[in-house]
């Protein structure tokens, strides 16, 4: 049966690659001269076509976002199983994979209505677009037909290859080579827009293509999508536990579902922890191919969009580190022990929040800022600028990652002879990168622009980096045969802490829909920058207030569908209570 | 269910906090430029020309956003700085018009290719330069280090251009005056004053240079609008600002 299929696939495969080959550049052209429709755009009452170009776009992304993310660390989770011959691991990849099969067609069927709407409103643009992308549309089309038979053979097949687990850990990579290339293809057109690069009629067609795909920031945003992605999906599946541990009838099944929401949070949080590094670098490259660009999104209307960026990031971390903290506290029962440590972090990342979120420039009444001498604020303007931001962002980095080492070094005693010098060694790298991370911040001040940004933010973010990097090993090969003083008790956690998990995912999705915000309100009034111009009614970007509201009701509409994609998803579960459910007892000794 | 339904709330509840809080910073929307116009009846002098060129050159023409003027790490094409010196009117117009011309070829390719050239035909869309507009930018590019040798006459003027010293509408000027937000810091009773003693020659200059020595402050809040006003605007300001003066003389 499954041969037939792969027969039919494969043919298929060919035929589009086929139809890929023997594509006539010309018949492009021809198709400039003979002209296409007249009709540049198109509208729908009340709502507005760009309004629903919107909520399809974001709730598409996001969907996108979480089917992309998803079988990344469920492959990671599968590996994990297969190394440690832990059946858990194996268990809660499935689960992992099983939400990913839900939501993987309504991601297609979103995607869909978002062709249609942009061919419907916005023809102008997709003929340009279709004009200098039309063969990457074809090898999109192909990449989905490899990606969706490789999906239903890899969730299918999961129990039929437990004896074949390489075959079908291979299958997890193929489906992540696909998914991630179906990104970068996607990703191409959006960036495309944003950063076009100048072509000549006298490049050859498929330069002219490759041109445009490798525009400066296709790859900065490649790598920051393939990173959000796991984010995303890392704190979703970690909702989704939260939900499903505030729902247990049974013990059993609070210390699953306790356990899987730690895994998702603990995703989320690794994969955050570079997420600024790959922001940085994308910031970067949007100021090297256009300045204006960059003005705009830091010092022009979007500068206030990053204090709302500030504020979530601030609550994420905040939630992220209380999750651990709670976590130290009832599932370790160390909390007392660390008592002092908590406070400290704490009080760091609320200070550190609170520089972050100080804005360049104060709204002030003309009164008040004649008072402070301008609208910067004689004290409080130091903290505006770049150079505190980048420093307290590193220090909060720092500062969750510390909490993450407390937490997976709770209840345990090391055997290891070095372990005490490991240990002093961690500290003292961790102090000696916070002074570093403070004084590039301070000098800073100090220093041209250029110099800040080209070398200091960047020592900055290498030095955290370097941290993060040294120490996980170094830790981890300390508790690698450290001895358990202190069972670690799943299904304990007080339910405060699943509403600190639903709240992190909520979180994120905002980020996503903000930043996505950001990039697409950077171009202002250009579909496609410097080349085509929006002389729609739309050409305008909102403000942030408007903004604001429909990014709460976007999150709040994905939200809202995820939720029903898992109900549906999970009645099958409950009635093969032998089958599907993964963490039984032996969930309740698993460490982390 | 009931679980499930507080999640619901709070998450709203979170949501809707979210939103407030972004109604509660400045608000404000980016609005699209308006298009710009090439008025002919402004270019009295070879000056003119090169600042409508350069303007043209950072605006619609989008020469700045590959070429520089002087040494820029980041410019992906010729730094233009100097250039007027070393280049004819003649191999300009070519460039700009026609910029796969004179290519250089490619020899790190056996056998060497064409080195294509990245500029764009500036006459063609997307960016579909006229031809006052095409000789406004080459002036520009000419008055890098080098002599102007457009003249002025070439441009072709048409028949709806204003030219300065016309009679303007007052009415339109105080909207503009309105529009340009003038009036928050010249509140028009108390401007009323200051206009007084002033001739109307005095005023022009004020408005068009404010540096130009006449007033007392030490700093002049706003720079010259001689680039954001066009002819008529600028007519339609004065007749206002007459009228201004005349109604505080004749209450």
């Amino acid at each position: 049966m499954i041969s037939s299929r792969w027969k039919a696939w494969l043919l298929f495969a060919a035929g589009m690659m086929g139809i890929l080959l023997l594509w006539d550049p010309g018949s492009v052209v021809h198709a400039q001269q003979t002209g296409g429709s007249s009709v540049e755009y198109r509208d729908v009452p009340w709502i507005g076509s760009r309004n629903v170009v919107w909520i399809v776009a974001q709730i598409h992304l996001l969907f996108a976002g979480f089917v992309l993310g998803v079988p990344i660390f469920g492959l990671v989770c599968e590996f994990i199983g297969v190394r440690t011959k832990d059946p858990r691991y194996d268990r809660l990849a499935k689960e992992f994979t099983k939400l990913l099969t839900s939501a993987y067609a309504t991601t297609a069927l979103l995607g869909g209505i978002l062709l249609f709407c942009l061919i419907g409103f916005y023809p102008k643009l997709w003929n340009h677009m279709t004009d200098v992308f039309f063969p990457t549309f074809l090898l999109y089309g192909l990449l989905f037909f490899l990606e969706t038979p490789t999906l239903y053979l890899y969730w299918y097949g999961w129990d039929a290859m437990q004896n074949r687990k390489g075959l079908h850990l291979f299958l997890g990579v193929l489906l992540n080579v696909f998914g991630f290339m179906i990104m970068i293809v996607a990703n191409a057109w959006a960036t495309y827009q944003a950063s076009p690069v100048v072509t000549t009629e006298s490049m050859e067609y498929w330069a002219k293509i490759w041109a445009a795909v490798d525009n400066p920031t296709w790859w900065p945003v490649n790598i920051h999508r393939l990173i959000a992605n796991v984010v995303l999906g890392g704190f979703i599946c970690g909702a989704y536990a939260g939900v499903r541990y505030l729902g247990a009838k049974t013990q059993e099944e609070r210390a699953h579902y306790d356990w899987m929401g730690y895994i998702g949070n603990f995703i989320g949080i690794f994969g955050m922890l570079p997420l600024p590094f790959a922001g940085y670098w994308l910031m970067r490259e949007i100021y090297q191919y256009n300045q204006q660009m960059g003005i705009t999104l830091m010092g022009g209307f979007l500068s206030w969009l990053f204090i709302l960026q500030a504020i979530l990031i601030g609550v994420l971390f905040l939630g992220a580190n209380y999750y651990f903290w709670l976590g130290l506290i009832h599932r370790v029962e160390a909390g007392v022990q660390y008592r002092k440590q908590i406070v400290t972090m704490l009080t760091v990342l609320i200070l550190s929040l609170g520089v972050w979120m100080t804005p360049h420039s104060l709204v002030a009444s003309l009164e008040e800022a004649r008072k402070m001498g301008g609208t910067h604020h004689p004290i409080l303007g130091v903290f505006g600028v770049m150079s505190a931001k980048m420093t307290v962002v590193n220090i909060m980095i720092l500062v969750t990652f510390l909490s993450f080492l407390m937490y997976w070094r709770a209840g345990k005693q090391a055997t290891v002879t070095w372990a005490k010098s490991a240990v002093i060694g961690v500290n003292v790298m961790f102090f000696l990168a916070a002074i570093a991370v403070i004084v590039l911040g301070v000098w800073g001040y100090f220093v041209p622009a250029i110099v800040r940004i080209n070398y200091f933010s960047t020592t900055q973010v290498g030095i955290v980096i370097l941290v993060l990097l040294t120490a996980t090993p170094l830790m981890g090969a300390v508790i690698k045969s450290a001895k358990t003083t202190k069972e670690m008790k799943w299904g304990v956690m007080p339910l405060k802490s699943q509403y600190a998990l639903v709240l992190n995912a909520t979180v994120v999705i905002l980020l996503m829909t903000l930043m996505g915000y950001a990039r697409s309100a950077s171009r202002q009034y250009w579909h496609i920058f410097g080349v085509m111009r929006d002389t729609s009614p739309y050409a305008y970007s909102p403000a942030l207030g408007y903004a604001g509201a429909f990014m709460s009701l976007n999150a709040f509409i994905f939200l809202m569908f995820v939720s029903f994609i898992f109900w549906v998803a999970s009645m099958g579960t409950k009635e093969q209570p032998g089958s599907d459910k993964p963490v039984r007892k032996s969930a309740a000794a698993h460490s982390h | 269910m009931k679980n499930f339904i507080k999640v619901v709330l709070f998450v709203a509840a979170f949501l809707s906090l979210f939103a407030f809080i972004a109604l509660q910073i400045p608000q404000q929307a980016s609005l699209p430029p308006s298009v710009e116009k090439f008025d002919p009846s402004k270019i009295k002098t070879k000056n003119d020309l090169v600042q409508i060129g350069q303007k043209i050159f950072y605006g619609k023409g989008q020469c700045a956003l590959c070429h520089s003027i002087g040494h820029s790490a980041t410019a992906r094409c010729p730094n233009l700085q100097g250039v007027g010196g070393k280049l004819t009117r003649e191999f300009i117009y070519e460039s700009v018009t026609q910029p796969q011309a004179y290519t250089y070829m490619d020899y790190t390719y056996s056998p060497p290719k064409f080195f294509p050239a990245r500029m764009p035909v500036i006459v063609k869309p997307p960016i579909d330069l006229n031809n006052n507009e095409l000789l406004s930018v080459m002036s520009f590019i000419q008055s890098q280090g080098g002599e102007v040798t457009i003249d002025p006459s070439e441009i072709v003027v048409s028949d709806g251009g204003a030219s300065l010293g016309e009679a303007g509408d007052p009415a339109s000027g105080e909207k503009l005056f309105q529009k340009m937000a003038c009036s928050k810091c010249h509140a028009p009773d108390r401007f009323r004053e200051r206009l007084a003693d002033r001739d109307e020659g005095m005023i022009r200059q004020a408005i068009l240079d404010p540096n130009a020595g006449i007033r007392i402050d030490p700093k002049p809040v706003h720079k010259g609008f001689d680039r954001q006003l066009t002819v008529r605007d600028f007519n339609d300001l004065i007749a206002y600002l007459g009228r201004l003066k005349t109604v505080e003389s004749n209450p």
